[in-house]
């Protein structure tokens, strides 16, 4: 699978505050990525930079081997679709549809008016009379529409109830499994994109802590409860990564337990809890919320 | 979709029972990859590992341009499988729990031999 | 299909309001002003120009400062890169200005064959214009609506990149720039000079001709100011 992305070493500051700190990852083609972490963690800087809309501070980002500002030919195998997509005030949904047809040399039409009526939208209102879920529903049309190869979500689901969400995640994949491109995705919404995403990428204020397959990430967190004890001889073979306790029973959370000390877990009445991967990303995450599961 | 195993060993684990329980009969097409994919709500290539993990054990062919099928001979390697690991799936929680509860061996006994008849 | 032309393309999307939108105004203004002007009748009137052709001139240039407010985030943002919206944007801009330009020039005519439009009304051709060379009478009215469409874009992208705070400071700078010229002026007693080479300057040279500097000016600076903003 060849590389489309390589981000080596970025750094983006605003004023005094780092926003992307050393992040280096690559990403492969026909892939769905992933990109996650916490309000603020640097996702959507992260996006603006892979898609020429920001430089970074220091850094070097290479999309299908060149720098992607102000580069027309990688850009138009691009294609970013943003949480706070601006529209020009007098478009009607039709307009902002017929637009982005010309921006992608790979636009569907017939595909793109097939989500149009999935989606429910109303062809010819103003885009800036659109509900919230209905406005990120426009985006979500654009973007699968473009069949760009290279495809970046930034939250696409403010806004969007349960069943429009899981429309989208229907949509993406019934697409992505005829048309198989590169897919980045951030969300919050971890749990609801866990069956998606091939691969996640974790930021933490700015950091990348995370790279790595979503299965393996998955089997990678554990949690074990038991007496305190016996907990604590598992625990030493794992990187703790949070505790919890009432009265003689003690939970913890650990990375990295081998097939010895789970084997070991069994026989002293330890049990293991497998957690999913909202569950193991919290527990990654620095700070994830006391107590909460 | 359980958290405790990978989603691609559940997609082989539910072929597998497909074709031990008969209602996927050696010779018969299993469904495609997109297809699985689209049931389930996964990632296309998720399901295709599940199908790769039987096709590298010898359980499914594949018949190039047509699709996947089940080998001649998989239900009853699988069924042995089962068997093999039964002792360890399924007995071993049966002690542990019958010694937490005191039971002995004679009472489980007498217990299967109660189930027989009931 | 360059980069260019995909972004003329979305900027002509809805196409009203690209290339009718101002002539409408234009139209409005008209009607409204014919109307009071029959009214009133021609001996009332001390100066029998209305004034009104400048509305064209003011939409466009409300127009064009638009064109980047609002087309510059989404274009760029989906996937355009700055230096394909520009190019489009300007040759949009000017495409705009040549037919704008032509349709007033084509009023004035009409006004000049109507004699006033029946009532004496001087709108489409202030200061008799027509007077000149067919394609000097064109240039006179399209060189200025290409120099108000770059205003307006310079003024879009300053506001694109460094947003209200922008605005303040190129107001700022224009008043100590363009105050400071003055002030020099006055310093070597140059305003007699200034305005009598303003008055020699005939109606074309100096809308036609002089015009043509401020214009490129402000064309190649807001493609300065834009290569910076962020979508």
């Amino acid at each position: 699978m060849s590389t489309v992305v390589e981000v080596d070493g970025v750094v983006r500051r605003f004023g005094r505050m780092t926003a992307l700190d050393e992040v280096s990852f690559s990403l492969r083609a026909n892939t769905i990525y992933g990109l996650l972490g916490r309000n603020g963690a640097g996702k959507s800087t992260l996006m603006q930079i892979m898609n020429g809309h920001l430089l970074a501070t220091s850094g070097r980002v290479a999309v299908l081997g060149e720098s992607p500002w102000e580069r027309a030919a990688v850009r138009a195998r691009m294609c970013l679709v943003r949480e706070n997509q601006l529209y020009p005030d007098q478009f009607r949904v039709h307009h902002a549809l017929r637009a982005a047809s010309f921006l992608f040399p790979g636009w569907d039409e017939a595909y793109a008016q097939s989500l149009v009526d999935d989606f429910q939208l109303p062809r010819s209102r103003q885009v800036k009379k659109l509900s919230r879920g209905m406005l990120t529903a426009v985006g979500i049309v654009i973007g699968l529409a473009s069949r760009a190869p290279l495809t970046f979500f930034d939250e696409p689901y403010v806004g969007l109830d349960a069943v429009a969400r899981q429309l989208f995640y229907d949509r993406l994949l019934a697409d992505y499994a005829e048309h198989p491109r590169t897919i980045v995705l951030s969300t919050h919404l971890i749990d609801e994109v866990a069956n998606l995403v091939e691969h996640v990428l974790l930021l933490d204020r700015g950091r990348l802590i995370v790279d790595d397959d979503a299965d393996h990430l998955r089997g990678a967190v554990t949690a074990i409860t038991g007496p305190a004890a016996a907990v604590d001889r598992i625990a030493a073979s794992g990187t703790e990564l949070h505790r919890a306790t009432v009265g003689t029973l003690t939970r913890a959370t650990l990375r990295g337990l081998d097939d010895a000390a789970r084997g070991t877990a069994a026989e002293l009445g330890v049990t293991l809890e497998p957690l999913s991967l909202q569950q193991a990303i919290v527990s990654l995450t620095a700070n994830g919320m006391e107590g909460s599961r | 979709m359980d958290d405790d195993r990978p989603i691609f060993v559940q997609i082989a684990e539910q072929i597998e029972n497909a074709i031990i329980d008969g209602s996927l009969a050696e010779e018969a097409q299993v469904p495609s990859t997109n297809e699985l994919a689209a049931f389930h709500r996964i990632n296309p290539a998720t399901a295709a590992k599940g199908i790769n993990e039987l096709v590298d054990d010898g359980i499914l062919y594949k018949k190039r341009g047509i699709g996947m099928f089940v080998s001649p001979g998989a239900r009853a390697r699988l069924q042995q499988r089962r068997r093999d690991q039964f002792s360890e799936r399924y007995l071993r929680p049966l002690i542990v729990e019958a010694t937490k509860l005191g039971l002995t061996a004679s009472e489980l006994k007498a217990m299967i031999d109660k189930w027989e008849t009931r | 299909m360059t980069s260019t032309l995909r972004t003329v393309r979305v900027l002509l999307t809805n196409w009203y309001w690209a290339l009718l939108f101002p002539v409408t105004i234009l139209l409005v203004s008209f009607v409204v002003n014919l109307v009071i002007f029959a009214a009133i009748g021609r001996a009332a009137m001390q100066n029998s120009w209305t004034g009104g052709l400048a509305s064209i001139y003011l939409v466009q240039l409300a127009v064009s400062w638009a064109g980047v407010r609002q087309h510059f985030s989404f274009t760029v943002g989906l996937n355009a890169t700055r230096r394909a919206f520009y190019s489009g944007l300007t040759l949009v801009v000017l495409a705009q200005s040549v037919l704008f330009g032509l349709f007033v020039y084509l009023g004035a005519w009409i006004e000049r064959a109507t004699d006033g439009w029946g009532v004496g009304m001087k709108f489409f051709d202030p200061a008799s214009f027509l007077d000149h060379h067919a394609l000097s009478a064109m240039l006179i009215y399209i060189v200025p609506m290409a120099l108000v469409s770059c205003f307006g874009v310079f003024v879009g992208a300053v506001g694109k990149r460094w947003g209200t705070f922008g605005f303040f400071g190129f107001s700022l700078a224009s008043i100590v720039v363009f105050g400071g010229i003055a002030v020099l002026i006055s310093l070597l007693h140059g305003w007699p000079a200034v305005g009598s080479w303003f008055v020699d300057q005939s109606a074309l040279s100096l809308l036609a001709g002089w015009a043509l500097v401020p214009t490129v000016l402000l064309g190649l600076g807001g493609s300065a100011v834009l290569r910076r903003a962020i979508p």
